[in-house]
């Protein structure tokens, strides 16, 4: 008879060799040995394709229930691989409503067909639901995606483990967001194993809340009052630009002015406005809730845009990093139907992102920005790690630092029962990075562990045990043949990472069907003529996007 | 080429090809059916579902648009 416990395993995001791929498994054993299994995410990490050959890298699959904490490519961009590679696996997927249309939407980009799409259920803060066995209940936490929530697990044994997600202790723009005295009833419920996120915990301090955008935001409005302005973010980072939609709304408040207007230009945008109405948090109803002042957000095809007046402006662009295709590289090019100076009055230009640090991306954006300038904009970019100042900082993160974490631990301690201690454990990060996140928590008198990647956390009998040995880790290697995903066109690559070496080292090429099909290849299909193969097409950044994901 | 519901990435491809002026942000469902059925091509007499017509419209976004 064997022993009854639950496992907590890290699949992928503990990294040697950096973050991203995020992707864990806990596997709940019954005293007659059947084993019962859920994964949590399912990501994608970025490759520098010029060095490896090799556009991602994803995650494991391992169950056919998966629970999603939120919409960024590092925990949810393996999925439409792996379903390319099983389509007919029947695959549940547990997350908030935004995450569900997020995720449609990125397959719809890419041609999955309608019968191979997944099961959605949508969750809800409140409403446990049980898969498999488990009881699970989601907890709303605050990241720059909005609908990020943390997974509360309990096993049929009564174990249970929190994930947290990726996560900021301050509140939330856009849904509920992190509230400290729901995160402490959960304490108090009992929490055996907690994973916390650790990107940012080498930072001090706690990591400020959209509060500040909207305060730097609306010194950059008092500042420019007459100005067109062009604010280039990232789409699926929606809380900060909500932070710019209540600045305008307060501003507008204030001053006594008309309250510009929200011009999407760039196809993300456009669909992350979407996804949020759809998920009942739309951006212009909850300003409206908040302030009483409707902000307008259109499209930049609406008619309605061209008779706005300039000054009366923003456009929400795509493109922080330069993207070649993107609207705010365009607009530099003199490219973009859409976006032009105007003349009579200042043009500003805010790119609402630093440079993140990769490949050439600085001389990109800085050959942009004085593109833009030489067009008659004035160009504000925020430095990477530059201090945090009240009226100043117009950009913040959506991942807790050091502060966070104590923080938590301070919860904990004060809500957890005296007979049921927790232990913390850093997740999605480096070595560097989780440690620091453990060191924290052993900082605050609380119980803390360390895993890697393919390592397992056991819970039995209520005691919590890192497990001596070390399962052999495995990823998969994504390569676009085309660098074009609206014609999709993948090689996979089943790698695993060998522990004397220190290295990751091919496994075999997984054959599969294609499913994914260009036009031309759909065509055929149509006419009976099977696979055809045209290449070309728009080019996606989608290495660029997991980058960047994973550091919002 | 006829097509019908489930073929969204042709019937977005049409849609764009079509009306590639169309704002898309806030369109109702109807109005997206009304548009769909006034393809030439399209031949498809059945309800489509939510997750169709939601597939139809981020599709028809992500050729609309000429990003990344």
């Amino acid at each position: 008879m064997a022993e009854k416990r639950t496992e907590f395993e890290s699949l992928g995001g503990n990294n040697l060799d950096g973050i991203g791929g995020n992707a864990k498994k806990i596997t709940y054993t019954a005293e007659d040995g059947t084993k019962k299994s859920i994964q949590i995410d399912c990501g994608m990490k970025f490759s520098d394709k010029a060095l490896t050959g090799v556009d991602n890298y994803i995650a494991p699959l391992e169950c056919d229930d998966l629970l999603l904490t939120h919409a960024h490519a590092d925990h949810i961009a393996g999925i439409i691989h792996h379903i390319q590679m099983n389509p007919e696996r029947p695959l549940n997927i547990y997350s908030d409503k935004f995450t569900h249309q997020f995720m449609l939407a990125e397959m719809t980009k890419q041609g999955l067909p309608i019968d191979n799409m997944p099961k959605f259920h949508d969750v809800e803060d409140g409403k446990k639901f049980k898969v498999n066995g488990f009881e699970i209940e989601p907890v709303p936490v605050t990241h720059s995606a909005p609908g990020a929530v943390a997974f509360v697990v309990e096993s049929p044994d009564g174990t249970r483990m929190m994930d947290l997600g990726d996560f900021k202790t301050t509140k939330a723009e856009l849904g509920k967001g992190w509230d400290d005295k729901r995160i402490g009833e959960v304490f108090a419920k009992g929490i055996d194993v907690c994973f916390c996120d650790s990107t940012s915990t080498t930072s001090k301090e706690v990591t400020p809340s959209y509060d500040m955008v909207t305060k730097g935001f609306k010194k950059i409005l008092r500042e420019n009052p007459n100005a067109q302005m062009m604010v280039g973010t990232i789409a699926r980072s929606a809380q900060q630009m909500m932070a710019d939609v209540i600045a305008v709304a307060e501003y507008a408040k204030e001053t006594g002015t008309k309250p510009r207007t929200f011009i999407l230009d760039g196809a993300s945008l456009v669909q992350v406005n979407e996804c949020l109405n759809k998920a009942g948090i739309g951006m212009t109803h909850a300003c409206q809730q908040r302030t009483g002042v409707r902000v307008n957000i259109i499209d930049a095809k609406d008619p309605a845009a061209r008779a706005i007046p300039p000054s009366e402006r923003i456009y929400m662009v795509t493109g922080t990093q330069g993207e070649e295709m993107a609207s705010m590289a365009r607009v530099s090019r003199g490219e973009n139907r859409n976006i032009h100076p105007a003349h009579g009055v200042p043009n500003l230009c805010v790119n609402q992102q630093a440079v993140i640090p990769s490949g050439d991306n600085q001389a990109v954006v800085d050959q942009m920005m004085t593109a833009l300038e030489a067009q008659g904009w004035k160009t504000m970019i925020p430095q990477r790690g530059a201090p945090f100042v009240e009226g100043e900082t117009y950009y913040v993160s959506g991942h807790g630092r050091a502060g966070d974490m104590e923080k938590v631990a301070d919860l904990a301690a004060a809500n957890q029962p005296a007979d049921r201690k927790t232990t913390f454990i850093g997740i999605h990060g480096d070595e560097k990075q989780t440690t620091a996140t453990e060191e924290i928590f052993k900082g605050k008198g609380q119980k803390v562990d360390h895993i890697t990647n393919a390592q397992k956390i056991v819970v039995s009998k209520g005691q919590v045990e890192v497990s001596p040995t070390i399962g052999k880790a495995s990823r998969i290697a994504v390569i676009d043949q085309n660098d074009d995903f609206m014609n999709p066109d993948f090689r996979y690559i089943k790698q695993a990472f060998n522990p004397v070496a220190k290295k990751w080292e091919d496994v075999k090429e997984i054959e599969y069907k294609k499913i994914l099909l260009s036009k031309t290849e759909r065509k055929n299909m149509s006419k009976g003529k099977g696979k055809g193969g045209k290449k070309g097409g728009k080019r996606h950044n989608i290495a660029m996007m997991a980058k960047m994901d994973r550091t919002r | 080429m006829s097509y019908g519901w489930k073929d969204y990435c042709e019937i977005a491809d049409a849609l764009n090809e079509a009306y590639p002026d169309q704002s898309l942000t806030n369109m109702k469902p109807e109005e997206l059916i009304r548009l769909v059925k006034s393809l030439p091509d399209f031949q498809d007499d059945s309800e489509p579902s939510e997750l169709v017509l939601d597939a139809i419209w981020n599709r028809w976004v992500y050729v609309g648009y000429p990003e990344e």
